[in-house]
């Protein structure tokens, strides 16, 4: 499904991602884990084309978009929740879902997520976090994705609403086949979502692992994710 | 090292200018009179602008206002003083009083920059009406007649004391006296400290509040000195014309200040007036060849060419070409290997006492997040001490509310038992607090050594010997003279941080030094570090753990807006409920 | 006061503030939603103008005119975006002085094409008779005109999927793009819709005010003084901006004079300035 090959990228003149190489197969959940800083969002960032690659490559289904502007991309089935969320404050919640509608799909996100439907009029910038989190997701889902890229979805929010969240995407992966990239820090979570974990480190893909080995192994943990 | 004087090439040219005026032909003297005004105008464009990064596009409003000063202090004055001296000054005193009192409501008001262009423009334009309808008798001055659009009339020309008539010649040499005198004077006041941390304000105006200085005062300073430039030109112009109407205040004359001054290049005063005679020996040679419609769309033209496609402008860098093609050879090598600074050389001193940071319960809320919910802190003279904590945990808040960046809702900021909560950062920063940014804040387009002089000079004497030491220790000083943007990422960590330590800071916050260095460069960090404890306290906050182990610092970890450990990083890694925090299972209460 | 001398006055006050929404609201959407200050408002307007008096002059009814303005200054527009302000985005004085340029270019343009005459439309309505004063019925019609323009672009922006996904792109461009939305094309049409509105404008006020080259100029500095005093949001600032300005411009003008007038426009604009950076806006933003 998603191939990355040797891919540099950065901010200015900051290297962050030092010829990064992952493939992530179709209808998988994967995660991607690290410490901060060590090129996890710049990674998702450059996948959907929001930073532009240095040098390397990007496959989509064996197609190039390695030079595709991120509309492009995200009208190919890529489909992005960054950290943070990203609601536009101003715009209601119909409205947020709305720009990103490009398969006539909001009933089904009403259906999926039905506090969205509950609070369509209110403003995006009005919701709680969780349900910003909520919102961020289902707008993605409109654009009808086949890749969906999460950046730590997990933040700053309840437990209750990431329980939620977690169930969500992995009933759209398995109805629906939709191969999941999870950018996270917390562990359980991402444990709870994908099977497979990348350990990142310096801009660079150190290890790849079974989330329940790593679950499982302190000394891991430790070496890769605390302090 | 760094150039405080100009040579003799301004006053030369000036002297030669005004000896050529002498010469030509009267009516060609009388046009060239009106260039060298325009000119003055430019310049005093060049200046806000292009040295002091104001967008300022009043300056037509300054020379309008001068240009009807002038004629209410002339037509009043001159009759009983015989000579019009005195009158240009007023008017130019004038002008500066209205740019003072627009100044006072931008700046400290804290407009943003395009607000301030949008200001000055319709200022510009308001007082265009309003001058416009001013035809009504009733509205004088003494015995001046403001004369609405048909503008005010009978204004005296140049008398120089003694009260003789010049020539159109004398009068040139005059104008271009003057206008050389205050060209002269711009650049010798760029080269001045004040110039020079004008052009740190325009380059990066929060570098320059870290460092100490007042941003907003100097501003206003340079928009006041613009201010009366352009007055002076337009009492030049009344004086020229014996006549000013409310045309001056239009958007059309306005944008021929911009217009100068981009052909001329932006930043250069001898292009000032270049800029102005080409385009307006050009509008004239379309004013002679064609009708008078082709001359505003040419120079619409020329201004959308010139900002699409040449922002440097045209003639400058014409210049600059001719310039570097005759220095080729003698240009320093770009190629020189990154340079490996030298710590304990660029800082090393003697061991001095350094300050007590203590933050108290210090609370912060965005809208209705609660970022921090009570921070506490001690950190002991010369101590170092290390902050770390996972994603949104309040680490850049708590910093931000050190450096003056937020200011707290509730709770305490001590320095020495001294409280900062409510005070500008470059207040704090003449207390002795050092702060350095997570990307490198530095002046791009000022040279290396310029750079560290900016920050040598708001602190004490000696600013020339400490800036030299502190590039020597950086190796740096066979840069010194490049711009900084030049520099290799590393090296502009490194210079900012001499440039926030050649200040002696008793207190240095460190925000992820480390971001974008490589390993090498992170171990010359950690020795940098043990090199400062000796005269400052330090607070580093930090996510790179092999850098907070190198360090080995004591270590407070901040967790959901409050301190949820302290002890020494083997202690950290030894308990179980930070490993918990860092994998996101220990959920307070959410 | 009798009951037809407050009409009178009511109507004047609400003409005055008509008239600034209608030379202002297409600067303040493309202000507001874009950051673009558009030096060439002023000649948007009065390019508007010249299409309707040449409509005019070429036999069409006058009503049938303004929207053909608006639209052929619409499109125009659109290339403006394309082929200028694309470029320029995030460099504030760069798209001043391009707009500026664009400014004269168009001056000399109309003035080549159509001389520097100063020509007048017909005042395509009577007057009304309220009790013993009379007043233009053109006048009403501006103030109505201002008020259908104010809720048809609410509605544009509001209600409508460009809308939402024109304010999205305006807001957060990068965000708005990873969802699939054309960015620069968005950015076209917006502005297209800003230079409509300046179309639209320009052919309503040439009735009330000559066609010549120096229309815009006539109009452009109360304009910008109506987007800055009202700040980010266009709609909102736009009209509590005109509402005071209008207000405080027409009441001084009636009482002392239009000169002061004009004084006490400058002096409430920079002293709203001065406690309201953000201008009228901040004040809304800050009482929710």
């Amino acid at each position: 499904m998603l191939e990355v090959e040797g891919l540099h990228a950065g901010y200015g003149r900051t290297a962050v991602l030092h010829g990064m190489t992952l493939s992530v197969p179709a209808g998988s959940r994967t995660a991607v884990l690290g410490r901060n800083g060590v090129g996890k969002s710049t990674l998702l960032k450059t996948l959907i084309g929001l930073v532009p690659a240095t040098g390397g490559r990007i496959l989509v289904d064996g197609a190039d978009v390695t030079g595709h502007p991120a509309h492009r991309r995200a009208r190919s089935g890529i489909a992005y929740v960054p950290q943070g969320r990203d609601i536009f404050p101003d715009l209601s919640v119909l409205d947020n879902l709305r720009v990103a509608d490009r398969t006539g799909r909001l009933e089904q996100v009403f259906d999926e997520f039905p506090v969205l439907r509950e609070k369509r009029h209110a403003a995006g910038g009005s919701l709680s976090g969780g349900q910003q989190q909520i919102l961020a997701l289902g707008r993605a889902l409109m654009t009808g994705p086949r890749l969906l890229l999460l950046d730590e979805p997990s933040e700053g929010i309840q437990p209750s609403i990431v329980d939620q969240i977690a169930g969500a995407v992995r009933r759209m992966n398995d109805e629906h086949g939709l191969t999941v990239l999870l950018v996270e820090q917390n562990l359980e979570f991402a444990a709870g979502v994908c099977d497979r974990a990348l350990i990142v480190d310096k801009g660079e893909v150190v290890r790849s692992v079974r989330t329940a080995d790593l679950l499982a192994d302190r000394d891991m943990q430790h070496e890769y994710l605390g302090v | 090292m760094i150039r405080m004087r100009p040579g003799l090439t301004g006053p030369l040219t000036v002297g030669a200018g005004a000896l050529l005026a002498l010469t030509l032909a009267p009516y060609t003297a009388h046009s060239v009179t009106l260039w060298v005004v325009y000119g003055l105008l430019a310049l005093s464009f060049t200046f806000v602008w292009g040295h002091g990064g104001i967008f300022s596009l009043g300056q037509a409003a300054f020379f309008g206002i001068g240009g009807y000063a002038y004629g209410v202090a002339g037509i009043n004055l001159v009759p009983s003083t015989g000579e019009s001296l005195s009158s240009l000054l007023i008017a130019a005193l004038v002008a500066a009083a209205v740019a003072a009192l627009l100044g006072y409501f931008v700046f400290y008001g804290d407009v943003g920059d395009v607000y301030l262009a949008v200001i000055t423009i319709a200022t510009t334009l308001v007082l265009l009406t309003f001058f416009a309808s001013t035809s009504d008798s009733t509205y004088r001055i003494g015995n001046a007649l403001l004369g609405g659009y048909n503008g005010m009339v009978g204004i005296p020309g140049l008398v120089l004391p003694g009260g003789q008539r010049l020539t159109a010649n004398g009068v040139l040499a005059v104008v271009v006296l003057i206008a050389g005198g205050v060209a002269i004077g711009i650049a010798v006041l760029l080269r001045r400290p004040f110039g020079r941390v004008l052009a740190g304000i325009r380059e990066n105006e929060v570098r320059t509040q870290l460092l100490g200085y007042e941003v907003r005062a100097r501003k206003l300073g340079a928009f006041v000195i613009g201010g009366f430039v352009a007055g002076l030109a337009g009492a030049l112009y009344a004086a020229w014309g014996n006549f000013i109407n409310p045309q001056v205040f239009s958007l059309q004359q306005a944008s021929l200040v911009a217009i100068w001054t981009l052909v001329g290049g932006r930043r250069s005063i001898p292009g000032a007036f270049a800029g102005a005679f080409a385009v307006q020996a050009l509008s004239d040679y379309l004013g002679g060849v064609t009708e008078g419609a082709v001359i505003p769309a040419v120079l619409g033209a020329i201004l959308l060419v010139v900002v699409l496609f040449l922002p440097e402008g045209v003639l400058h860098p014409l210049r600059e070409r001719v310039l570097s093609a005759v220095r080729k050879g003698t240009d320093l090598d770009l190629g020189v290997a990154e340079s490996d600074p030298d710590p304990e050389a660029a800082f090393g001193r003697d061991a001095t006492p350094a300050s007590r940071v203590r933050t108290v319960d210090v609370q912060k809320r965005f809208g209705g997040l609660r970022v921090l919910r009570g921070v506490t802190l001690d950190v002991a003279p010369n101590e170092v001490r290390t902050v770390i904590g996972p994603n949104g945990a309040g680490k850049s808040t708590f910093f931000g509310l050190l450096t003056g960046r937020h200011r707290p809702d509730a709770g305490e900021i001590l320095l020495d038992g001294v409280r900062l909560n409510r005070l500008r950062p470059e207040k704090r920063a003449r207390l002795g607090l050092g702060i350095k940014t997570q990307v490198p804040s530095i002046y791009p387009e000022l040279s290396v050594a310029e750079n560290v002089w900016i920050a040598a000079y708001g602190a004490g004497p000696d600013a020339e010997k400490r800036v030299a030491e502190v590039l020597a220790g950086l190796r740096l000083t066979g840069k010194a003279q490049l711009p900084a943007g030049a520099l290799a990422h590393g090296e502009q960590q490194w210079l900012e941080i001499g440039m926030v330590l050649v200040r002696r800071p008793r207190v240095v916050l460190l925000d992820e030094p480390t971001a974008g260095m490589t390993r090498a460069e992170t171990s010359r960090y950690v020795e940098l570090i043990a090199v400062l404890a000796r005269s400052a306290t330090v607070l580093v906050v930090e996510h790179d753990m092999e850098f907070v182990r190198d360090l080995g610092a004591p270590v407070t970890m901040l967790h959901e807006g409050t301190v949820f450990a302290e002890g020494s990083i083997a202690e950290l890694r030894a308990d179980d409920r930070v490993l918990d925090v860092y994998l996101g299972r220990a959920k307070a209460d959410a | 006061m009798h009951f037809d001398h407050v009409v009178i006055i009511g109507t004047s006050l609400l003409y005055s503030v008509s008239l600034l929404v209608v030379a202002a609201l297409g600067l303040a959407l493309a202000f507001g939603m874009m950051r673009v200050v558009n030096m060439a408002h002023g000649e948007l307007l009065m390019l508007g103008a010249y299409v309707s008096i040449t409509l005019v002059h070429a036999g069409l009814g006058f009503w049938l005119t303004v929207p053909v303005a608006a639209l052929a200054v619409g499109l125009l527009g659109m290339a403006v975006e394309r082929l200028i302000l694309r470029r320029l985005y995030g460099r504030i004085w760069a798209t001043m002085l391009a707009t500026w340029g664009l400014s004269l270019l168009l001056v000399g343009a109309v003035q080549f094409f159509f001389g520097t005459t100063t020509e007048g439309i017909a005042n395509p309505l009577g007057t009304v008779k309220v009790g013993d004063y009379t007043v233009s019925a053109y006048n009403l019609v501006m103030i109505g005109a201002a008020v259908v323009m104010i809720v048809a672009t609410y509605l544009l922006f509001h209600r409508t999927p460009f809308g939402a996904t024109a304010r999205a792109a305006a807001a957060l461009p990068e965000m708005a793009s990873a969802l699939g939305v054309n960015v620069a094309r968005t950015n076209m049409i917006s502005f297209g819709v800003a230079a409509a509105l300046a179309g639209l404008g320009g052919a309503l006020l040439a009735p009330v005010s000559g066609v010549g080259p120096s229309f815009g100029q006539g109009y452009i500095g109360r304009a910008f003084m109506t987007v800055v005093v009202g700040g980010a949001s266009p709609l909102l600032g736009t009209t509590s901006a005109a509402a005071l300005l209008g207000g405080v411009n027409a009441g001084v003008s009636n009482l002392a004079g239009p000169v002061l007038g004009t004084v006490a426009l400058l002096l409430v604009s920079m002293l709203v300035l001065r406690f309201l950076p953000t201008g009228l806006t901040g004040l809304w933003r800050r009482s929710r």
